[in-house]
This record gives C-alpha cells, structure tokens and sequence, in this order.
C-alpha cells in the first residue's frame, strides 16, 4: 500500500550504478564436494570394464565386441567427470557491498542466478552449521541467511563452502549495516509510453503531478 | 548369432555417436557461458571435451571397421 508521502519516479532519472561496489567474497562449494561422485564414476566404469571383458573375451571369444564397447565406456566415463567438474566450477557465490550473488551454470541443462540486493531486504539471521566427521576434519559447512519477505525466497544458503564460521561473520558485518527506511525511498518505474509517461502515478494518485523530484 | 553382433555394433555407433554430438554441444555451451556470464572453464576440460569428439568419432569408424568384417 503506497503513503500520500511516496514519490514516484521513472527508473531513467535513477541515480547511477553505484560504481564503489566492491567484491568481498569470492566462493565455490568445497572441492571435496565433487571427489566423491568422480571416484564413484571411474569404479563404475573399471567395473563395468571388468564384466565387458569377462563376458566377451573371455565366455564367447569376441575381442571385436570389447574393442569396439571400450572407447563408449571411456567416452561416457569422461562425460560424466567433465559435467561433474564443470558443474561445480560454474557454481559459485559472490558477495560484494552491495549484493549477494549466487551462480549456478550447468552448461546446456541449467541456468540460474540469484541476485539478492542487500539495501532492499533485511537479514533476520545468519546460521552457520558444520555436520559430519569429514566436514569437521576440512572445515566445511554452510551458511545460511535468513531475509524478510521481499526476497520471496526467505533463505540464502551457501552450501558446502570452506571456513564457514568467517564467511558468516563476514556477512553478519557486511549485513549489519544501517538501511534507509524503504517505505520512505522512491519507487523506481520504467515507462515505455512516452505520451502517457505517469500513467500509474495518475492513475494511484488522480489529479496530482508527481513524477520529477 | 552375426545377427546379435552386428545390432550391438550398432548400438554402439549410436551411443558413441550421441556422446560425440553431448561433448560438441556441451564445450559450445561452456564457450557462451564464457561471453554471456564470463565463466571460463578449465582449459584442461575445454581439451578433455575435444578429445572425447576425437574418441567418438575415432571409435564410430573402428566399430565400423569390426561391423564390415563380420560382413564381409
């Protein structure tokens, strides 16, 4: 519900992009995180190779048939490692001054990108959570924050980072900081229609000229 | 008992062959994540995608070698 007190505006007479955001964090899920299913792939594959062997070469005499299945287990082998690994290293999260960016690019299957500008929402609470033998002995865990409701999404997870209790202190410093009131800050709108440039001002607000500060 | 061989030749050449199409459309896709979001991928997996190519169309012609000998 808008105040008498909002203004108005068109997003041209925005100010400009805050050119003094700077990156504080740069970070990918642990690398620990992509071992396990790499390991699990080449077993399968030895196993697999093992069993092509055993019945080709060695029950019917066929060197053709093992011959020609060896380069499509390699193949698949070497796929599924690759999309593994490009998976992971296209997964990453950023934290500047000014957002938190979360990145995750699977190459021909998926893209998604989670920008979370930081002076719209405020963060309610920052959990850090480590669990697990493994993830105690490398320190890795993570980091969960808790935002109000204009996100949509109420959480910002960063899974499965290294040292998650200072990157969660670094947010909690990075979020700590004095926000202006968002009720009290202008509504920022694109026009398209030059003729009718303050059509949804008018039409809210009947009779009155707002629109230029 | 050729009948069986030469349908899993065949079989073969297929899946090679889609595995070959997967590595060409996944390193194009890496190449735009690149220009589009500035992702760049390792180098040495840009190199491991070509070579898969390589395997793929290497082993599509090796399987079809063993098909033309059981043929012929």
């Amino acid at each position: 519900m808008l105040n008498d007190y909002q203004i108005i505006k068109r997003i041209e007479d925005s100010p400009p992009f805050n050119t003094r955001e700077r990156i504080l964090l740069r970070k990918r899920q642990h690398w620990f995180i992509i071992i396990m299913p790499v390991f699990f792939s080449i077993v399968v594959a030895v196993f697999v190779t093992l069993i092509l062997y055993y019945l080709f070469v060695l029950k019917i005499s066929q060197v053709g048939l093992f011959m020609s299945s060896m380069p499509v287990v390699f193949l698949m082998t070497s796929s599924i490692i690759a999309k593994i690994i490009v998976d992971w290293h296209c997964h990453f999260y950023i934290l500047t001054t000014n957002r938190i960016l979360e990145v995750c690019y699977k190459p021909l299957f998926s893209n998604y990108i989670n920008n979370i500008i930081l002076n719209q929402v405020k963060s309610t609470e920052i959990d850090i959570e480590k669990t697990g033998i493994i993830n105690q002995l490398l320190d890795i865990g993570n980091v969960i924050i808790t935002f109000d409701r204009p996100t949509h999404q109420e959480e910002f997870r960063l899974m499965n980072i290294k040292d998650p209790k200072e990157i969660g202190f670094l947010m909690s410093d990075v979020l700590d900081i004095e926000k202006p009131d968002m009720m009290d800050a202008p509504i920022w709108y694109k026009s398209k229609n030059e003729e009718h440039r303050f059509r949804i001002t008018e039409e809210i607000f009947p009779g009155h000229s707002f629109g230029v500060a | 008992m050729n009948f069986l061989y030469i349908t899993f030749y065949i079989a073969m050449i297929i899946i090679s062959a889609a595995l070959g199409i997967y590595n060409l459309l996944f390193a194009l896709y890496s190449k735009r994540a690149k220009n589009e979001l500035i992702i760049a991928i390792p180098q040495s997996l840009e190199k491991l995608l070509i070579i898969n190519m390589f395997i793929s169309f290497g082993s599509v012609i090796i399987i079809l070698f063993f098909i033309l000998r059981l043929i012929l």
